[in-house]
């Protein structure tokens, strides 16, 4: 690659990224350039839980998630991915411990039914009917939605990127930008160390480290990587059909089709960072919290342990669209642990507002220009 | 939303001055090495007795006194343990698995029961090496066995492994082993060697020919056969590719068939401590990037033996004593005459290195030492 | 699916944890996966029991030798702890008894 040009740049070969690349180029878009410093979900995609989830308390987030699981309900058929990307609808069965936990769930319930998201409230009896071997002890009472579920980041990422491909996308791996180039408040091009590319349009969705690339744009963007740390265990044969999770432990964890169990908690006082090394503490707290709440799962096999980075932003919501006073630099990024889940509905939204000046879900709240305006949105059921 | 219980940690943390992995004969020396300096040290091997790779070694040692020369390999390790027992400030761990060494400086051990957490001030990583695959049809049929396993069940345990063994590869190994094997009264069908030229040493194949055991260069095997267990195998001769040519396919009549195609260092803490690391085939793999006092980039951690690149039992002696001195020389600790004995010891080790297969070695340890050989 | 001349070991198993022939590996190579971790991420070849500690090797020869590249230029994964599979209760437990 030398010199080059492209309608609009996406930064980020995640799964973001590549169904950002993907709706562009479905939107007419011929000329669409992804930038990827690795390879395709390298980073956050390719170590996340992989949890699909409509259990939110906002009417944006539960609107988002519902129209994402639309989009994974067919996603095999509408990428022509013949592997497939592997979702599974085994629900999510969320945990209270507390009456006010209890109580916001009560309140997200009404707000997700009002929705069309059919989630059932359970006693702690109800949810040991979903999971037979769930401990009660301390727990007032659970939700349940059957149309959650999980599918395989690498095959949703991988999915995205084939069908851009397909329709004209071009993927650069291994390519790393190095500048951005800016005058009178417009972009001009996008500096790799394998050449420059002229455009007028950056979609910034280069995950935890969203805000450097944003630097070089000139923006301060609020976003930063936060270490959260995962294991899986040997696969056996099937026991658990829903995720489960519990805000309370910070802690979730599925069986995946695999057979393997995946699971993650959140270990307090994580600092700002970009380290994705294992501890061991993690390690310990991860093995105490699982035997607590899902006690026969003692009798399996850490077979592996690893860290990811969750892009978190202030409200530790998504920032979405435009970003002024840069005319053509659009974020998507900072959703904060929830990227993959959403990431079909955001790659939708991106391209429309960017090809068509207007997305069909209404992500305008979530720009970055709220945190000046004071403007932000709390999501009160979040792990971590 | 962050609610998180702190959980209990149960785990104890224990401090050693210097945690040695693997009491093969790298090991080994290296513990013996931190005893006499007088720091505290912890042997930790994942087998129930020390020695590695040396008790499968009933053949005398070549070489130098100093590196046990005209004593049996499996005999050894009680020498080692011997002097081991002397030294108050050694634990030793059997049957104890290093599951994971963290950036926080824990190396962590476990035993199926138990999961603790040392605080090592020096690690030196001495696991040693596996044995390579191979990949050919019904490869996981029965009665196909690398070679290590062959010598240990004939060494250790006494019992044979079938009645007619078709050899792969002619390495050293693989032509001791075919020899043992003979001793044992095993017939050997075949030493089939993918390369165009005999791999070890000539005098050990001079035995297997007297014994009147082919020895087929440029060949591979392509499929192991039988239902429940090896019955035989299809060999073919390889071009200058390494690709089989057809039409020289041929059936050997066999039940076990051993591969002998060489060992890897192991090497997973070395990545776990973030130590540099290098493919240098003459060493048979990846190994960490080290100073001439086998410390890695990590300057809290040293290799010694396979794990720093494979070679032979000797040299593994060496560069776990070099290692073992250096740790505690690093914590302010030697013994009398220590820098002597280093001098010596490197001296040593470029003596056995300037043997017949010494050449390719001495290649590798180039590429793998820091320029310099110190770290800046 | 990219057309690949047939191999006589295309149905060899390379990966014996998670079942990988050799032929599926080849296959992921023409179509443009390129690093053994993106190899592993697709057809789960190294994620099993031993986490790759064989076929790991075999598929960066593979690699090399499609390529056309030396091996030491085939980027190896990360090995991540624990070193074999750990029971969550024996980590829960401990130095402690049972």
């Amino acid at each position: 690659m030398n010199r080059k040009s492209a309608d609009i740049v996406v930064i980020g070969g995640g799964v973001v990224g590549c169904a950002t690349a993907f709706e562009l180029a479905r939107l007419g878009c011929k000329n669409v350039v992804l930038v990827e410093r690795n390879t395709i979900a390298s980073g956050s995609t390719g170590r996340c839980g992989a949890g699909v989830r409509q259990q939110f308390g906002t009417e944006l987030n539960c609107v988002l998630a519902r129209e994402a699981v639309r989009i994974f309900e067919h996603m095999d058929e509408y990428l022509d991915y013949e592997p497939g990307v592997e979702f599974r609808q085994s629900g999510y069965l969320m945990l209270a411990y507390s009456d006010q936990q209890w109580e916001q769930f009560q309140r997200n319930v009404e707000l997700e039914r009002s929705l069309d998201i059919d989630v059932k409230m359970l006693t702690p009896e109800g949810a040991r009917e979903i999971v037979p071997f769930l401990d009660l002890e301390g727990m007032v009472g659970a939700t349940f939605c059957q149309t959650d579920g999980h599918a395989n980041p690498f095959h949703t990422a991988f999915a995205y990127a084939q069908a851009a491909k397909r329709l004209g996308a071009e993927i650069l791996t291994h390519t790393s930008v190095m500048d951005i180039e800016v005058e009178n408040n417009k972009i001009q091009a996008v500096v790799t160390d394998k050449g420059r590319i002229a455009t007028s349009a950056v979609v910034n969705c280069a995950g935890a480290y969203s805000a450097k690339i944003a630097k070089m744009a000139g923006i301060d963007l609020p976003v930063w990587g936060e270490r959260h740390q995962i294991l899986i265990t040997e696969p056996v044969e099937a026991m658990m059909g829903p995720m489960v999770i519990s805000f309370h432990h910070d802690f979730y964890c599925q069986q995946t089709p695999h057979g393997s169990f995946i699971m993650g908690i959140g270990m307090p006082g994580e600092p700002k960072s970009f380290n994705i090394r294992s501890s061991v503490d993690f390690l310990e707290g991860m093995a105490n919290t699982v035997m607590k709440i899902l006690p026969p799962l003692g009798n399996l096999r850490v077979v592996r342990q690893w860290a990811g980075l969750y892009d978190m932003s202030p409200d530790a919501q998504p920032i979405l669209g435009e970003c002024p006073p840069i005319e053509g630099f659009y974020n998507a990024n900072g959703f904060s642990g929830h990227g993959f889940m959403v990431s079909p509905i955001v790659g939708q939204a991106m391209a429309e507002l960017i090809i068509l000046g207007k997305s069909s879900v209404d992500i305008s709240k979530l720009d970055a220009g709220r945190f000046e305006r004071g403007e932000l949105v709390f999501e009160p059921a979040v792990v971590g | 939303m962050r609610q998180a219980e702190t959980t209990r940690t149960v785990n104890l943390l224990k401090e050693v001055d210097v945690a040695v992995i693997g009491a093969g004969p790298a090991g080994l020396a290296a513990a013996l090495a931190c005893a006499e300096a007088g720091v505290s040290t912890l042997l930790i091997d994942a087998n129930d007795a020390p020695g590695g790779q040396l008790v499968k070694q009933t053949h005398k040692f070549f070489g130098s006194e100093r590196q046990h020369a005209g004593t049996r390999g499996i005999q050894i390790p009680s020498l080692f343990t011997e002097k081991l027992a002397n030294y108050p400030n050694v634990e030793i761990m059997w049957n104890t698995n290093a599951s994971g060494f963290y950036d926080s400086g824990e190396l962590v051990l476990e035993d199926e029961k138990r999961f603790m957490k040392i605080l090592p001030k020096r690690m030196i990583v001495a696991a040693g090496a596996s044995e390579r695959f191979l990949i050919f049809r019904n490869n996981d049929l029965p009665g196909v066995y690398g070679a290590g396993a062959v010598q240990t069940l004939m060494n250790v345990y006494g019992v044979v492994p079938g009645d007619r063994v078709m050899m792969i590869g002619s390495g050293n190994i693989g032509l001791i082993v075919s020899y043992q094997l003979i001793q044992a009264g095993v017939d050997v069908a075949a030493v089939v060697e993918a390369a165009p030229c005999i791999g070890g040493y000539l005098v050990h194949a001079a035995k297997l020919r007297r014994a009147g055991v082919p020895i087929l260069t440029s060949h591979t095997v392509l499929a192991a056969h039988g239902q429940e267990s090896v019955t035989g195998a299809t060999i073919a001769e390889v071009d200058k590719e390494w690709q089989p040519m057809p039409g020289t396919e041929r059936e050997v009549e066999c039940d076990v068939i051993c591969l002998a195609v060489g060992l890897m260092p192991l090497v997973d803490v070395l990545w776990h401590a973030g130590c540099e690391m290098k493919y240098v085939p003459e060493l048979g793999g990846h190994v960490p990037v080290r100073d001439e006092n086998m410390r890695t980039s990590n300057p809290k951690v040293y290799a010694a033996g396979d794990s720093g690149g494979v070679e032979e039992a000797s040299s593994a002696m060496v560069t776990g004593e070099i290692a073992g001195i250096s740790a505690a020389k690093s914590l302010g600790h030697q013994a009398p005459g220590a820098d002597a004995r280093l001098a010596q010891l490197k001296a040593d080790l470029a003596a056995i290195r300037s043997g017949p297969t010494g050449e390719k070695i001495s290649a590798g340890v180039r590429c793998a030492t820091v320029c310099g050989g110190v770290w800046e | 699916m990219t057309d690949r001349p047939k191999r006589h070991d295309d149905d060899v198993i390379v990966c014996r944890c998670e079942d990988v022939t050799l032929g599926e590996i080849r296959r992921l190579i023409s179509e443009g996966y390129h690093t053994i971790d993106e190899i592993k991420r697709i057809s789960r070849a190294g994620m099993g029991q031993c986490q790759g500690r064989t076929c790991r090797h075999l598929i960066a020869r593979e690699l090399a030798r499609a390529l056309g590249v030396p091996q030491e230029e085939v980027e190896m994964p990360m090995f991540r702890p624990p070193t074999r599979p750990v029971l969550l209760s024996t980590i829960a437990r401990g130095e402690g008894d049972e």
